[in-house]
């Protein structure tokens, strides 16, 4: 039996008194299973990213992960719930700071062995402790990204489009990681992007946001072959074929 | 590094000597010579006896040589000896140095205590109450001219309240105080000169750090260090203020020859026995060597300021690599 691990209702946000990013919005998520949030730039999908994650508060509605309001979570405590790849792999690591201080910090000081494990899940050697984010490449990065998320030993991860920032071939590495997370590991993912058909592959269930309302979910075979909203049929509309 | 270090010390060289040329031809060029301020005030000076002080002094010769004459003196440390006494430029300078050198590192110490917390806290509580009374509070300090606020001061605290001497670095009967006593005498004629120079030297580090920090609060590996669940403490000052702190590298690199060559306005209110005043003095009496001296120790300061703050860039930034 799935049981629900993160349960969010009837979110509002709203910027600067006028800009609504998220509108109603309510999802849910079971232990093991992929979410995918689809959208274009601007329909709420960070926002609704970082609300869940506790890095801002939402205006109205609740949050509950493992059946305990988010706000009710010391950060610390909230941060071995929740973790967040960021998109942007070359801003989401300090650069003053070298990558095994990093990951010591989210390991909690752990012993190195334990941190090495978790680095050669995302294939990356232990001899990258002295290094700074800056000695690496795009895919190595959010690679490292992954390994700093997975030291929390979280109970879901928050991917924000980590795939975007990316090369095609990297980007094919990375999904082909998260898969692997997902079918071995069994991690709990929400994978956040605009690209529908790489939500697709790695997704169980899939949101399509559109002006910060979910207008369309479902499982991922439903959106693909039985999309219902105008709106999803255009973005699969969207995606590029070998023949186009 | 070192490559890059020695490079640049080499370039050093031709701007050098650019600036030895402009202050040379600035200061033979002012009308009035060293024989006129000498002899102005004394009717029975002949002008035979003006163009014999010329002669002794070299002034008669063109300027080119007198210049290369010059420069040959200075390459060997050598900047002369002074119009007004006789004495070696350099020495007086080194007399001078200590005075403006504790001025100026009170006053430094004093910015960066202040400066860098205010900032920090404004760029914390932007937009907040605490933020608009800190803007407010350096733009004011940033707006009043030093000389006003200075006199201002000593007209309340030397003269109406007698609390804090107006002028110079030590009292009269200085010699005779115990040790404790020289030490509040000069503490005592320090408060106001430091004050008035904190003050008025606030305002450029605590924006510099606000506004750095503001940005580096906005970046992705800060919001990281939160989802990472570290404390605010360690977010604030290990992840943040190191990031923010790089311009500030830039504003000390740059006030390297502000600490050793003073404030020429600054000392000769307060009667300050320092490098500025020095400068200043020099310039009134057309003290050649001296003001010459001044000029280029306060160059090359300037440029070794620059050539530290490069350096200081790369050991603070492990992705700068200078080339």
């Amino acid at each position: 039996m799935n049981t629900t691990i993160l349960q969010a209702q009837r979110l509002y946000k709203t910027f600067n008194r006028t800009v609504k990013a998220l509108d109603d919005v309510s999802i849910e998520l079971s232990a093991g299973s992929v979410l995918g949030i689809v959208g274009e730039s601007g329909s709420g999908k960070s926002t609704l990213a970082r609300i869940l994650c506790g890095m801002i508060a939402c205006d109205t509605g609740t949050i509950e992960i493992d059946g305990k309001n988010i706000d009710a979570y010391p950060r610390k405590q909230l941060s071995e719930k929740v973790q967040m790849i960021f998109q942007d792999p070359f801003s989401s690591l300090n650069p003053k700071l070298t990558v095994g201080t990093q990951l010591r910090e989210a390991a909690g000081y752990r012993a190195d062995d334990a941190i090495g494990e978790i680095l050669a899940k995302v294939e990356l050697p232990p001899a990258i402790f002295a290094s700074y984010p800056h000695q690496f490449s795009g895919g190595q990065r959010q690679r490292i990204a992954i390994a700093r998320a997975l030291l929390k030993h979280p109970a879901i991860i928050i991917a924000d489009e980590p795939l975007s920032a990316l090369d095609v071939t990297t980007q094919n590495q990375i999904l082909k990681l998260f898969q692997s997370m997902k079918d071995e590991h069994q991690t709990t993912f929400i994978f956040i992007s605009h690209d529908l058909a790489v939500t697709s592959a790695l997704a169980d269930n899939i949101c399509i946001m559109k002006a910060g309302k979910i207008i369309e979910s479902g499982t991922a075979e439903a959106i693909i072959y039985a999309p219902e909203s105008p709106y999803t049929k255009e973005l699969l509309a969207a995606v590029p074929t070998m023949s186009q | 590094m070192i490559n890059y270090f020695f490079r640049r010390l080499l370039l050093t060289i031709p701007v050098l000597l650019g600036i030895t040329l402009l202050t040379f031809l600035v200061m033979h060029l002012t009308p009035g010579s060293p024989a006129d301020t000498m002899t102005d005030m004394n009717l029975k000076v002949s002008a035979q006896a003006k163009s014999r002080l010329a002669e002794l002094y070299g002034l008669n010769k063109p300027l080119h040589v007198q210049y290369v004459r010059w420069l040959g003196r200075i390459v060997r440390l050598d900047f002369g000896n002074s119009f007004r006494d006789e004495r070696p430029a350099i020495r007086k300078i080194a007399e001078r140095l200590p005075a403006t050198l504790l001025l100026n590192i009170l006053s430094m110490g004093l910015i960066l205590i202040i400066a860098i917390p205010l900032g920090v806290l404004a760029a914390l509580y932007q937009k907040k109450l605490f933020d608009t009374v800190a803007t407010i509070g350096v733009y004011i300090g940033f707006s009043i001219p030093a000389f006003w606020l200075a006199l201002m001061l000593m007209i309340l605290f030397g003269l109406k309240l007698g609390w804090l001497p107006l002028s110079g670095l030590h009292s009269i009967n200085y010699d005779d105080l115990s040790l404790p006593g020289k030490c509040l005498d000069l503490a005592r004629h320090l408060v106001l000169p430091v004050f008035i120079s904190a003050f008025t030297g606030l305002a450029g580090l605590t924006r510099y750090t606000r506004s750095s920090m503001i940005d580096v609060l906005k970046q992705d590996y800060i919001r990281m260090a939160y989802a990472k669940g570290l404390p605010r403490r360690r977010i604030l000052f290990h992840h943040a203020l190191k990031n923010a702190l790089l311009p500030v590298i830039t504003i000390f690199g740059l006030s390297l020859p502000g600490l050793i060559g003073g404030g020429f306005i600054f000392e000769t209110i307060f009667a300050y026995p320092g490098m500025g005043r020095l400068g200043y003095d020099a310039i009134m009496a057309r003290d050649y060597p001296v003001v010459m001296a001044v000029g280029v120790i306060v160059a090359f300061l300037t440029l070794a300021g620059n050539l530290i703050a490069d350096m200081s860039y790369a050991i603070a930034d492990p992705r700068i690599t200078l080339k």
